[in-house]
Formats: structure tokens, C-alpha cells, sequence
């Protein structure tokens, strides 16, 4: 299994090259950094350095969404990265989110039909072919970007059943997480059912936070409100989340006030969205998960609240072990 | 007068830094760098690196537009890239070109409420504001850049003459040109119009190419055909350019690129924006327009047919650019 590294670029970006440098060293073989809009630094700027600082570690974008850059500079991005680093860059895509979306007051219109257009017109232009922006086709001719792409995997990031079923489709891996435990047969099955549709043989990886201490889960709580908010409708079912709680949730990280949203999570909730034990616990319920489901990679999520080398030592050696 | 480059990510990015260092130690003040959308290299990624290999020249889009990304994101990668140089960035735009928008399928839509508004909203974010609005184009909720510095001028390239006048209006700078002389006054009066309806005060920054050789002006027949189908009506009539000229410009330049569109392109069409003539000749002119108008930029744009480097050399020893510039 492989062990990848996702990263919120909201440090400064020499230490986040740093650690990508360090994380390439202890063995990771690959780094994700979000693209949350406002909330944090330039998902590409912050690449562009981290290619300069490493050497194998693969680098891409986990996870952009269709709104808030026309797909074609998506794809320009990502081949400029790639042509950068010397062939490292991949491409994560999803619907976007409530931190992301909400401050550029996008909505998530279409958001099914816009991934799958992302993914049509990113692989199109990857493979060096025209794409007709206008009708969302894919010509024949050879486009007029400046390398060629083929190798560059499109990862989808996904959660509601139709999102699952175009990855499933369309995409060379599917990231899941985080997401309620209880639900990943279910999701992993839609993946199956839109895989079958074009015969595709998608990989898949598993993102959780790993929670070995009680200081760790009142961290997590400041994350988890948007991950709550903006899972589907039978998630909060089965959570319990009334309308109200949801309400006052989404409202306060509008407003930008984490602090105040993280207060509103129940513990109950997070639990069901992370691995959470003594390190023994934690290695038995991943090793489970990951054979049930056929897991590829397993992401870790750096927390900029704890020391990022320790952490990321630590939980390479927890995943290593299983 | 500062003297600064404009460079299009047209070729490896190494290729670029190396321009760019050999510019800054020769004394050249900014670079802009070209936002051509999928022509062209990723900008922001092409800025990154250009700030990691130079100590001290200015850094920025030159220029981007409010719609291939949301003006938010942009803000958001301009305040950043203003972090890792050290507070060397600024932020060019204007409301976009055929060669860019074309292929993402894009259209002006409303250039001067976008202009506005991606320069009012960039400006709030970078003076660290929590900003919500609802705009005619582009709405923000409760948003804010924490890591954003209000040290980055914004610019605004202009041609027609209500955009040249919201330039004057709103922005730290207005880039004229490429520009017949024959309307140099009308756009620098257009400009301080702008000026006087809120009491700015724009600098400018005025640019074209300049050739020394006459063999030269071919390449040049490539940049043209771009801007000459995007000109205002007014150069259109002076140059006796047709809709239908306009029209076949256009289906070329989209569909086979720049190369074949300019061929397309009459040498006298080009001849009222270029600088042309002897070194001498060309200083002289330069000297002329910055002493007439007041230009606080004069933007040069590099020749893609011969070595950029000794472009560079060239024009820093005709303006004894090291003499001048380089003890800061």
C-alpha cells in the first residue's frame, strides 16, 4: 500500500517545501496540497516550490473543483507542474466545498456534469487533443498546449452516490475521505457500478484522520465542521444531525468562525469519520479496511497543530507496519 | 523611467529564469509575465519560480483577466506569490484577448463592470479586509486573504477609451499600448478624465517593440494580429481595417495560431505602433513620449527571433541602465 501526504498549504511555503522534502525521505510517494480558495495559499505556487525541493515524491492538487478556475487553466496548471517537476504531477478533482465555495459565493451548481466535463477536458488536453469548450467535446486535432500529458492520473474525490458512479466511470482513482465509516461499502460499490458502465479499473485510496490521543480528537473538531456540513443527506441522517444543528453549523463557517463551528460538532460524529484507538487499534481497523476494500494508498492528513515532522514519522512507521 | 520586460511562457521554464536573472542584474526594474491561458505555461507556476531565483526585480501578471479564474483566486495567488518574493508583486490586468479567452470558450462578457469589479475586490483582500459583496459579476461572503499584504500596486491595461478612463479612475497604474501615435493624446486625456472623476493619481507605463532592423518587423506582424483585431473601432478606421478583415484575422489566428494570422497583417498597419529606427533613433523617440506624457514604465517587448539576453544587453546599454539602476 502506498502512503501519500495531504497538505492544507496554510504554513509558510519554504516549510511546506521542507516537509514535502522530508515526507519524499521517510518514503511517502506522494503529496496532495488542497485547494481551498482564500483559506490558504495558492495550491500551484505552493507546487511550483515543492517541485523544486523534491525529486520523486509524485505533487499534484487534492483536490481543485470546477468553479473556481476554468478547467482549461486546471489543465494548463497541471501540465505546466508536470512538465516542472519531470513527469510527477497528478490531478485531484471534486465538487468543491462550503470553506472553498462559500467565501467566492459560488454555488455548486451541477456539480456531477461539471466534474465529469473537468475530468473529459483535462484527459483530452493531458493527451494532447483539442477540446471544444463551447459543446464540452473532444476533437481529434492536437491542441496547442505546450507538452504532453498522458501519464498525468485525474483522481475524483467523492462522496454523493453520482459523484462516485462518473469516478467510478472516468477516473484513474478514486479518494475516499473523509468519510463515515459506515458508508464506504455503499460508496465503494457505486464506484463498481460507474466503473462497470466503461469497464474502467480505478485504484482506490482511503483518507482518514488516525487519532491516538484525546488532545488530537479536540484538534480535529475545528476540521470536521465542514466535513460534516457538506456530507450527504443519509450521512447526517444517520448521524442525527437535525436541520437546525446543520444550519447553525454551515452559518458559522460562512461567516469564517471555525472555532465557533468546532464547538457545535459532537464527538459521536467525529468518530465515525476517523481511525481512532491506541496505535495497535488503529493499524487492526486500517488493515481491515484496507484489505475489505481494495485500497491502493492510504492519505494522511498533516495537522499544522502538532509538530509536522514528528507526526508525519509517526504515522508513516503506523502505516508502514501493517 | 523604470524599463521593464515582458516575457511570454512560451518556452521552458529555465530558459525564463535566466532571462529574468540576467534582467535584474542588468538593472531592468519589473517583469511582467504573460497570462495566456492554455497557450502558454501556467502563469502563477511560472511566477513561483521566477521569485525563487531572483533577489530584486518586481514580479507580476501581464497581464491576467477577471474570467478564467474567479478574481478571488487570483487575489489569493497574487497575495501569495507576494509572500514568497518578499513583497515584490504586482498584479497587471486588463479584460482579455481573443488569443486567450477564444479557446476556453470564453466571452467578454460586461469588460468594464468585470475590470472593476476584480480590482476593487483584489484591493479590499489585499488591505486584509473581511469582504462581502454582491456584485454584478462576482460576489464574495465573508471572505478574506489573512496572509495578504496591501503593498501590490494593480494595473490595468486599457485601449478603448471608457476602460482607459476606468483605469485612471481605480487603478495604481494604466499600461498603455501597444498604440498608433496618431491617439497617444486621446488616451493619456481618456486616462486623466479617469483621474479627475476621483482624484487618482495612475502612473503609467507605456509599451511596444522596438526595432532596430527592418527584418524584424515580420515577427512583430504575429503580435499585431491579436492586438489589431482587438483595437478599438477608432484604429480600426485610421488603419482602414474591415469587419471582414477582422472577421478572417480572427478564424486564422483561432484556428491556426498567431504565425499564420499574421501573415495576414500589412506592414503599414504596424508601422504607427512600433519604435523603429537607429539605436540612437529609438532612445530619442523613447525619451520623447516618457518626456511628453510622463511615462513612469517604459515595457519592452522582447523579440522571440533572436537571443533574448542580448535584446537585453542591447537595451540596457542603450539606456545605460547599469550606470543608472544598478546601486540600489
Amino acid at each position: 500500500m502506498e502512503i501519500s501526504i495531504s497538505i492544507m498549504p496554510s504554513g509558510n511555503i519554504p516549510e511546506i517545501g521542507l516537509i514535502a522534502q522530508v515526507a519524499e525521505n521517510i518514503g511517502y510517494t506522494k503529496c496532495w496540497i488542497n485547494d481551498e480558495g482564500l483559506v490558504a495559499n495558492d495550491p500551484y505556487v505552493t507546487l511550483a516550490a515543492i517541485a523544486l525541493n523534491t525529486r520523486r515524491i509524485k505533487l499534484g492538487v487534492g483536490f481543485t473543483n470546477p468553479y473556481t478556475r476554468h478547467p482549461g487553466i486546471t489543465a494548463s496548471s497541471t501540465l505546466t507542474l508536470n512538465a516542472l517537476s519531470n513527469g510527477r504531477a497528478f490531478l485531484g478533482v471534486t465538487a468543491g466545498g462550503t470553506l472553498t465555495l462559500g467565501p467566492l459565493g459560488i454555488s455548486q451548481d451541477k456539480p456531477t456534469t461539471h466534474v465529469r466535463n473537468l475530468i473529459n477536458a483535462c484527459r483530452a488536453l493531458f493527451n494532447g487533443s483539442h477540446y471544444d469548450f463551447i459543446s464540452n467535446t473532444i476533437g481529434d486535432d492536437k491542441g496547442s498546449l505546450i507538452s504532453n500529458g498522458k501519464e498525468i492520473e485525474i483522481w475524483v474525490a467523492a462522496r454523493s452516490p453520482r459523484l462516485l458512479k462518473v469516478a467510478g466511470e472516468l477516473a484513474d482513482g478514486i479518494v475516499l475521505g473523509p468519510v463515515c465509516k459506515n458508508f464506504l461499502e455503499k460508496y465503494v460499490g457505486y464506484i463498481h457500478e460507474g466503473a462497470l458502465i466503461t469497464g474502467n479499473h480505478p485504484k482506490i485510496a482511503y483518507s482518514a484522520e488516525i487519532i491516538t490521543s484525546d488532545q488530537e480528537l479536540q484538534e480535529l473538531r475545528r476540521k470536521m465542521g465542514s466535513n460534516v456540513v457538506d456530507s450527504s443527506n443519509e450521512v447526517k441522517e444517520m448521524l442525527g444531525i437535525t436541520q437546525d444543528e446543520e444550519e447553525i453549523l454551515r452559518r458559522e463557517i460562512r461567516r469564517g468562525n471555525l472555532i465557533g463551528a468546532s464547538k457545535l460538532v459532537k464527538d459521536e460524529w467525529i468518530r465515525q469519520f476517523v481511525i481512532m484507538g491506541s496505535e495497535t487499534e488503529c493499524q487492526s481497523e486500517i488493515r481491515l479496511i484496507t484489505k475489505k476494500f481494495n485500497i491502493s494508498e492510504f492519505q494522511v492528513r498533516l495537522s499544522w497543530s502538532r509538530n509536522p515532522y514528528q507526526q508525519i514519522t509517526k504515522l508513516y512507521d503506523l502505516l508502514n507496519n501493517i | 523611467m523604470d524599463l521593464s520586460i515582458t516575457l511570454e511562457p512560451n518556452r521552458p521554464i529555465s530558459e525564463l529564469i535566466k532571462t529574468v536573472q540576467v534582467a535584474e542584474s542588468l538593472g531592468f526594474s519589473k517583469c511582467w509575465v504573460a497570462d495566456e491561458g492554455i497557450v502558454n505555461r501556467d502563469i502563477f507556476i511560472t511566477l513561483a519560480l521566477l521569485a525563487e531565483h531572483t533577489q530584486r526585480i518586481k514580479l507580476g501578471t501581464g497581464i491576467t483577466n477577471p474570467y478564467i479564474r474567479h478574481p478571488g483566486i487570483t487575489a489569493a495567488a497574487i497575495a501569495t506569490l507576494n509572500e514568497l518574493s518578499n513583497g515584490r508583486i504586482f498584479m497587471g490586468i486588463s479584460a482579455g484577448g481573443t488569443i486567450t479567452l477564444n479557446p476556453l470558450g470564453l466571452k467578454h462578457k460586461k469588460p468594464l463592470t468585470a475590470v472593476r469589479e476584480m480590482v476593487m475586490s483584489s484591493r479590499s483582500l489585499f488591505q486584509g479586509n473581511n469582504l462581502s459583496v454582491e456584485g454584478e459579476l462576482f460576489s464574495f461572503q465573508n471572505a478574506t486573504i489573512s496572509f495578504a499584504q496591501n503593498n501590490i500596486d494593480i494595473w490595468i491595461a486599457a485601449r478603448g477609451q471608457k476602460m482607459l478612463s476606468l483605469a485612471g479612475e481605480i487603478a495604481d497604474g494604466v499600461i498603455l499600448g501597444p498604440l498608433h501615435r496618431d491617439l497617444i493624446d486621446d488616451y493619456i486625456g481618456f486616462v486623466n478624465q479617469g483621474m479627475s472623476l476621483s482624484g487618482n493619481k495612475t502612473k503609467l507605463c507605456f509599451t511596444t517593440s522596438v526595432v532596430f532592423e527592418e527584418k524584424n518587423l515580420e515577427e512583430i506582424r504575429n503580435h499585431m494580429s491579436f492586438n489589431l483585431i482587438d483595437s478599438p473601432p477608432k484604429v480600426k478606421e485610421l488603419l482602414g481595417i474591415t469587419p471582414e478583415m477582422v472577421d478572417k484575422v480572427r478564424s486564422i489566428l483561432v484556428n491556426e495560431g498567431p504565425d499564420k494570422a499574421g501573415k495576414l497583417i500589412p506592414i503599414d498597419w504596424i508601422l504607427p505602433f512600433v519604435i523603429m529606427g537607429t539605436e540612437i533613433e529609438c532612445k530619442q523617440q523613447i525619451t520623447e513620449i516618457q518626456s511628453k506624457y510622463g511615462i513612469d514604465d517604459f515595457r519592452i517587448q522582447l523579440s522571440e527571433g533572436c537571443s533574448q539576453i542580448s535584446q537585453l544587453e542591447k537595451f540596457a546599454d542603450v539606456f545605460n541602465l547599469k550606470k543608472e539602476n544598478n546601486g540600489d
